[in-house]
């Protein structure tokens, strides 16, 4: 059975526990909202030594089911307040399961100023002195630690903005090579860890997983069909591979849902320019790369790797999300310039989605004008230098909202929404105001359903929480949830049930499998309540419900009672 | 008559020298509704989330088309 390490930053001490019998159903997302709940005081501050930073590989990890390398990184959210888990891909969580351990808890915060770096191998973990590594950025940091570890490591890090405590900051996980460029990224995680003045984790490489199944032949054929499913299907066997998740910039424009020039259109006139049909042209004439996977065995690709004008690497994993807020939120048109952003969040340590949306409201207020590159990337850097005024872009879009005077802030607990406008997407707008996690797109997106009208109020409670249980049960097994769109297909249900079964043994019906979603939203609400959250929190920002989104003029009209009916446990 | 037709995502792929500034001019019959185009380009109506004509979305594909009508198809979407 697979151990936990926990780290004591205040002690120095590290010690691997045996993972406690009742735990052996909790991974990723549902093992941090236990944890959260078991250990964390609700009311802590999330920069205080009561705190606890966790990571956690999922129910399936070590496996050879499909995607199943997620690794979910949370703790109290310095932004949002509420618990979080944001996952990220790459290698960290295969490499952690080879070296037996199942999730690292780091607690309790160190007397002075110095940094420290968490080895992890086969031998065992320890802490080592890190004020080497203090100030450099991820990709420094991770041709660094190489150099001093090897290059087969993997790494967990963070740059200066979670050195510096910015609540939009990141953890940085390294893809298969070697590249900091997967980020757990919402919430403000980087921030936590920096608290605790961990700069890096780095994982050594080990041996086979020695996982125990209770039936492997079982588990293998299972696995053998639900990654045909997964090819089947015409959204993660040729959509994603072939575009990635640009794909969606088209798309949510013809719907009237992009954000553009921060939510106040869902159309931008330049949308084909920055679309992954232009993405994938462009960088197929410079040496990029689509269809690039972020973790072995992945049978998707929706990654990508993106040369700049010179055909040299620029950035990796380059995504819709950072598309859309960086680039129509902020009326930018060029994909070069959103590239680049992608690239300095990733290495300065940023939230690309926060960071887009903090932009668009500086826009706004007047700080500069919509389509400004040469001016978004004076703010970044600002970002970086840590000038007054870029230590406050790093305190997140509601806060910078306020200090500004701007009224429309487009954020949900203190986060900010991702790349669909809720007026005309209303299913992941009901996800956007009830997550415990603050607006949050991966925790339940009903983009493409075809069976609720994305303009409508009715069925979108509905949708929403079966989505919302469906993403926090595929963020418990650590699968990535564009594994799942198979799912619509009762028979890669089976699969996915085939597979748990012969994994852990016993009965599994499709009760117990999504009840481990439930069970984490119960568990992360209640964390939230306890923390001083209340239903008036479930609310979209003010300006959605009064004013009509051009081009179809849609507002948000599900009340507070329709949506105190999402995610009803 | 003639139609400008713009494929997005993998409705796109099939066609290699695809230029997205002028998409694909086709010559329709006169009357043609939404149905007969998809059926020219091999679409099957069931794979289609949205089709909008001249920046409108059209929810019923029987509409007839216009001389010089700008049509865009789009598939179904998830990801993000």
């Amino acid at each position: 059975m697979a151990n936990i390490l926990r780290v004591n930053m205040a002690s120095k001490s590290v010690k691997v526990e045996d993972q406690k019998e009742e735990y052996q159903l909790f991974g990723g997302r549902n093992f941090i909202a236990k944890i959260m709940n078991d250990e964390v005081n609700p009311k802590c501050d999330p920069l205080g030594p009561e705190n606890k930073l966790i990571i956690s590989t999922g129910l399936l990890a070590g496996t050879t089911a499909p995607t199943s390398g997620r690794i979910s990184v949370g703790g109290k959210s310095p932004l949002t307040g509420t618990v979080k888990e944001a996952n990220a891909g790459g290698t960290a969580a295969q490499m952690l399961a080879r070296l037996g351990l199942k999730a690292i808890i780091v607690e309790g915060m160190p007397e002075g100023n110095e940094w420290y770096i968490l080895k992890v191998s086969a031998d065992g973990a320890e802490l080592l002195p890190g004020d080497k590594y203090a100030g450099m950025n991820n990709y420094e940091l991770c041709s660094a630690l190489q150099s001093d570890f090897g290059d087969k490591i993997g790494t967990i890090s963070i740059g200066a903005a979670g050195e510096r405590v910015y609540k939009n900051s990141t953890v940085q996980i390294s893809d298969m090579s070697g590249r900091p460029s997967r980020a757990a990224a919402r919430g403000g995680v980087g921030a936590i860890m920096g608290s605790k003045k961990l700069k890096a984790i780095v994982l050594e490489p080990a041996g086979k997983a020695e996982i125990e199944y209770a039936d492997k032949e079982k588990f293998t054929g299972a696995v053998k069909a639900y990654i045909q499913g997964i090819k089947d299907n015409p959204l993660s066997g040729q959509a994603l591979p072939a575009l990635g998740t640009a794909v969606l910039v088209n798309g949510v424009n013809a719907l009237g849902a992009l954000p553009t020039r921060n939510f106040s259109s869902g159309n931008f006139e330049e949308a084909e320019k920055i679309s992954g049909e232009t993405l994938v042209t462009m960088q197929a004439e410079r040496g990029g790369k689509s269809g690039h996977i972020c973790q072995t065995g992945c049978p998707i690709g929706c990654s990508n790797i993106y040369n700049d004008e010179n055909g040299n690497y620029l950035t990796s994993g380059f995504e819709f999300e950072t598309i859309a807020l960086v680039g129509s939120n902020c009326g930018i048109s060029s994909l070069d310039t959103i590239a680049k952003i992608d690239r300095l969040c990733d290495d300065f340590g940023l939230d690309t989605m926060e960071t887009g949306a903090t932009i668009a409201v500086c826009m706004e207020a007047g700080k500069l004008s919509f389509g400004d590159e040469k001016g978004t990337l004076a703010l970044i850097q600002e970002m970086i230098d840590g000038t007054d005024f870029g230590r406050v872009l790093g305190q997140g879009t509601a806060y910078v909202g306020k200090e500004l005077g701007v009224n429309r802030i487009p954020v949900v607990k203190g986060q900010s929404i991702a790349g669909y406008d809720p007026r005309a997407l209303k299913g992941t707008g009901v996800t956007y105001a009830t997550s415990p996690m603050g607006a949050d797109h991966t925790c339940g997106n009903s983009i493409g359903n075809p069976t609720v009208d994305p303009y409508k109020k009715e069925g979108q409670v509905e949708l929403s929480t079966n989505l919302q249980v469906g993403m926090a049960t595929f963020d418990t097994l650590g699968l990535c949830i564009f594994s799942g769109f198979c799912t619509e297909d009762p028979a890669n249900v089976g699969h996915l049930l085939e597979m748990v079964a012969a994994r852990f043994g016993g009965e599994w019906s499709v009760e117990k499998l999504f009840g481990l979603g439930v069970q984490s939203l119960i568990m992360e609400k209640s964390f939230n309540e306890k923390a001083g959250f209340t239903a008036e929190d479930n609310r979209l920002p003010g300006f959605m419900y009064s004013e009509p989104l051009p081009p179809t003029n849609n507002v948000f009209d599900l009340s507070d009672d329709e949506l105190s009916q999402a995610i009803p446990f | 008559m003639d139609v400008t037709v713009r494929l997005y995502s993998v409705f796109r792929l099939k066609y290699e020298d695809y230029n997205s500034t002028t998409g694909i001019r086709l010559e329709i019959e006169v009357g043609s509704s939404i149905y007969d185009l998809l059926e020219k380009v091999e679409i099957e109506p069931k794979n289609v989330s949205i089709v909008r004509v001249n920046e409108l979305i059209v929810k019923d594909f029987n509409l007839s088309l216009d001389n010089g009508d700008n049509v865009e198809i789009f598939p179904f979407y998830g990801g993000g």
